[in-house]
């Protein structure tokens, strides 16, 4: 037993032995460690933001001071001591040093002194501590601001290692393990054309309803590279259109993502127009704005109106990353139509009451109304250059005569009803109906050898109505009753007429007299398919209808109908006169 | 023995299921062939798609064409006729003939009217409107008699293909053309007579 609880004793020994060596050897390796984090791998650097060693002349420009421990629990305070060559480049403020760093949250700036010149380098000695007692700086502790006073040139911004120092709390000061120096180049930068414009995404072009709601991309560029900054100064009449919330800016600027919005403010009145001044830059760091920088809402505010959107482009302005702000080359601007679209022609007239017109202004019809000279007469509902015509005092005289219709032969001759159809190359066309008067004069036409003598009939004082306003090249088309259609183009008219454009004429004032004796109507159309009444077609019902009252007859002096040619007795020759007309008809078709 | 209550239980159970099964299963197929054929029957049917009953009426002439081969050579001319063939006894004063044909495909020419027919008023053929035409019109007081059941040759012409392809020869009505509507009208009652006829197609080869 005795020996036994020895041996526990030892072996509770060993493990009490083993347990404090494991404490202290994993103390030791922790205190091990915290020596090695404080002693080596502190680090103090310095970088550009931008990453773009290119600079521009007379370009402000920032240098981060980054500076911390490896092992991230932080710096007490730091001294930054750099150089630079002060014939390339200044820090902001020579005279109070202070304003030429930005410094983080927490950190406090201690003094700073321009030390010695260091093979014509100017050297800076800036001291930043923590604010807060026993707190840490940040890694950026300060921003150095510096400016380009050499057109061209290179050089670095270096860090003195030796002469810059790390401050940990409770431990010591001591000098960075390594240090990050910058090279930059100043001039020797070649950009293109550059150009801010102004489009329009509105659905329906460039014409705008009124309250409408309407989108404009604002697109820059510059050739050989990239933007990071935009200033677009653009102006409008505020009495037309207007940006969609005036008080808030920003909501009327959609951001496409990778861009910023900066700001926006209004700027000057210029010629009653309103301006506003808007900023934009990359959302990344040392990124590049992408088209469209921004794309603007507006909104009309009038029912009717005209006007543009223009940039300045003097108040405008590119940023290109790492070298310089500038002007763009051109600017382009967007004009505007608020109001329906054109609806007529500009100059046009139309007619409205009272035998006055309106007139095409600026794509719609103005509200002023012109009368018509004494003279003219409105041509109502029709858009032209003139609407104002010659009244409808151009009449038409003819002389006609009808097949079949004969001196001494037909007794049952009288007046006949005819439709008059005008027509025009123009488009223009009339109907009117108006009564051929039997005459005793004839018209003697060879026909197979034989002299026929028709009977001429007049047709008088036909006055066309007053939106019949042609005057030249007329066709007429004459039906009368019981006689196919015709066509006259021509005075003196003796066959068919095979052309386009008729040759009649009317002449204001006057009675305009034509001859279409030598060419007769053709006779033919007794009935209908349906009803015993002429229908305006001759075909084969009406022979149809001559066969079945062949030798009907009427008193002289009485009509009958498929008498063509009004002997008082239906018969063969009104058979004959029908075949004619067909034969007539059909050829034409029939080709 | 409990096992065998149980499934002398289920048995005609599941017996009565199957056949109700089966009833609706032959129901429905039954419904559905019902409701495919009159669908199939609308479909061949023209009465069918039309809203309003139309008596139609029994021609009283045919119209049927006749030619020596439906196969035909590119620049060879071929005769065809037309003949009449009456339904019953007719009496006409109008008979108004217009053959349609597609004048890029063949030429017509040498249009004649049987001679035994009243002299033609008009005939001609319409190159350019590839129309065949023939209008008479019956002077004779009692009109043109054609008995029933008796073909009478009307008129005859030729034509000569011009490209290969199949064509055809048909009669114009009043669908196809206000102006060239074949027609005959009964001389007593001044009606027009319905008629039927065929199609005359040809294939033509090189």
């Amino acid at each position: 037993m005795k020996k036994n609880k020895i041996k526990i004793k030892i072996i509770l020994g060993i493990f009490l032995l083993a347990a404090t060596f494991g404490v202290v050897f994993l103390a030791k390796q922790n205190q091990d460690n915290r020596n090695k984090a404080t002693s080596s791998s502190n680090y103090i650097n310095l970088y550009l933001d931008s990453g773009n060693k290119e600079l521009a002349s007379n370009q402000n420009f920032t240098v981060p001071l980054l500076a911390n421990s490896s092992d991230g629990t932080g710096l007490d305070s730091l001294v930054a001591y750099f150089c630079y060559n002060p014939t390339q480049i200044q820090l902001e403020d020579t005279t109070n040093l202070q304003n030429s760093f930005s410094l983080a949250n927490g950190t406090s700036y201690i003094d700073s002194s321009i030390k010695v010149n260091e093979a014509n380098n100017k050297c800076v000695e800036a001291t930043f501590v923590s604010v807060v007692k026993n707190a840490k700086l940040a890694t950026q502790a300060a921003t150095i601001k510096f400016k380009t006073v050499a057109t061209t040139g290179s050089g670095v911004i270096s860090l003195n290692k030796e002469k810059s120092s790390l401050g940990v709390a409770g431990k010591t000061v001591f000098a960075p393990d390594s240090v990050g120096n910058l090279s930059y180049t100043i001039g020797g930068i070649s950009l293109g054309a550059s150009s801010i414009n102004l489009n329009s995404q509105d659905p329906n072009g460039k014409t705008l309803a009124s309250n409408q709601s309407f989108t404009v991309p604002v697109s820059a560029n510059v050739t050989g590279s990239g933007l990071d900054s935009v200033v677009a100064y653009f102006c409008y009449n505020p009495t037309q259109i207007r940006l969609e919330d005036t008080t808030n800016l920003q909501n009327s600027f959609t951001i496409p993502s990778g861009n910023s919005y900066i700001g926006a403010s209004i700027g000057v009145n210029e010629t009653n127009n309103k301006c506003f001044k808007a900023t934009f830059v990359s959302v990344v760091k040392n990124g590049r704005l992408s088209n469209p920088i921004t794309i603007i809402k507006f909104k009309t505010v009038v029912a009717t109106g005209s006007g543009v959107i223009s940039l300045n482009k003097e108040k405008s302005s590119l940023g290109v990353a790492g070298k310089t702000v500038f002007a763009p080359d051109s600017v382009g601007n967007l004009s505007y139509t608020i109001g329906v679209g054109p609806t007529c022609t500009n100059g046009n007239q139309k007619c409205v009451s009272g035998n006055k017109y309106l007139t095409c202004v600026n794509g719609q019809l103005g509200t002023t109304q012109t009368a018509c000279p004494s003279n003219k007469t409105c041509t109502v509902g029709e858009y032209s250059t003139d609407v104002c015509v010659n009244s409808g005092t151009a009449k038409l005289d003819f002389d006609m005569t009808f097949k079949g219709i004969k001196k001494d032969v037909s007794k049952c001759a009288s007046n006949i009803e005819v439709k008059l159809f005008a027509q025009s190359p123009d488009g223009n066309s009339n109907e009117v109906t108006a009564t051929a008067v039997k005459t005793d004069r004839i018209k003697t036409i060879k026909v197979a050898g034989e002299d026929i003598n028709y009977i001429i009939y007049e047709v008088r004082n036909v006055a066309f109505d007053a939106d019949f306003v042609s005057r030249d090249n007329i066709t007429l088309y004459v039906t009368g009753y019981e006689y196919g259609q015709m066509e006259y183009a021509a005075d003196g008219q003796s066959e068919f007429f095979d052309g386009v454009t008729g040759d009649l004429s009317l002449t204001d004032g006057q009675n305009t007299k034509y001859d279409f004796t030598a060419y007769p109507m053709l006779a033919g159309d007794a009935v209908g398919e349906d009803e015993d009444v002429p229908d305006g077609k001759i075909d084969s019902n009406d022979f149809a209808y001559i066969k079945a009252n062949l030798d009907k007859t009427v008193p002289d002096g009485q009509h009958l109908l498929g008498d063509f040619d009004r002997t008082c007795k239906i018969n063969s020759g009104d058979s004959t006169l029908l075949k004619y007309s067909l034969i007539e008809r059909l050829s034409k078709i029939v080709n | 023995m409990q096992n065998n209550k149980i499934m002398k239980f289920l048995i005609p159970v599941i017996a009565v299921i199957i056949i109700i099964e089966s009833v609706i299963l032959v129901n429905n197929l039954s419904k559905k062939n019902k409701v495919v054929e009159p669908i199939k029957v609308e479909e061949n049917s023209s009465a069918s798609q039309s809203a309003t009953p139309q008596i139609v009426e029994e021609p009283a002439l045919d119209l049927v064409f006749a030619t020596d081969t439906k196969e035909m050579k590119i620049g060879k001319t071929y005769s065809v006729e037309l003949n009449m063939l009456s339904k019953e006894d007719n009496s006409l004063s109008v008979m108004n003939f217009y053959i349609k044909y597609d004048p890029t495909l063949l030429t017509a020419s040498s249009l004649t009217v049987d001679s035994k027919l009243p002299k033609a008023t008009f005939n001609k053929i319409g190159e350019q409107t590839g129309i065949v035409a023939a209008s008479i019109l019956v002077d004779a007081k009692d009109g043109y008699k054609i008995n029933k059941d008796k073909n009478v040759p009307v008129l005859r012409f030729n034509v000569t293909p011009k490209k290969v392809g199949a064509f055809k020869l048909e009669i114009a009505s009043s669908n196809d053309s206000k102006d060239f509507v074949t027609l005959f009208t009964d001389n007593a009652t001044r009606k027009v007579l319905p008629f039927s006829s065929n199609e005359l197609n040809i294939n033509i080869s090189k």
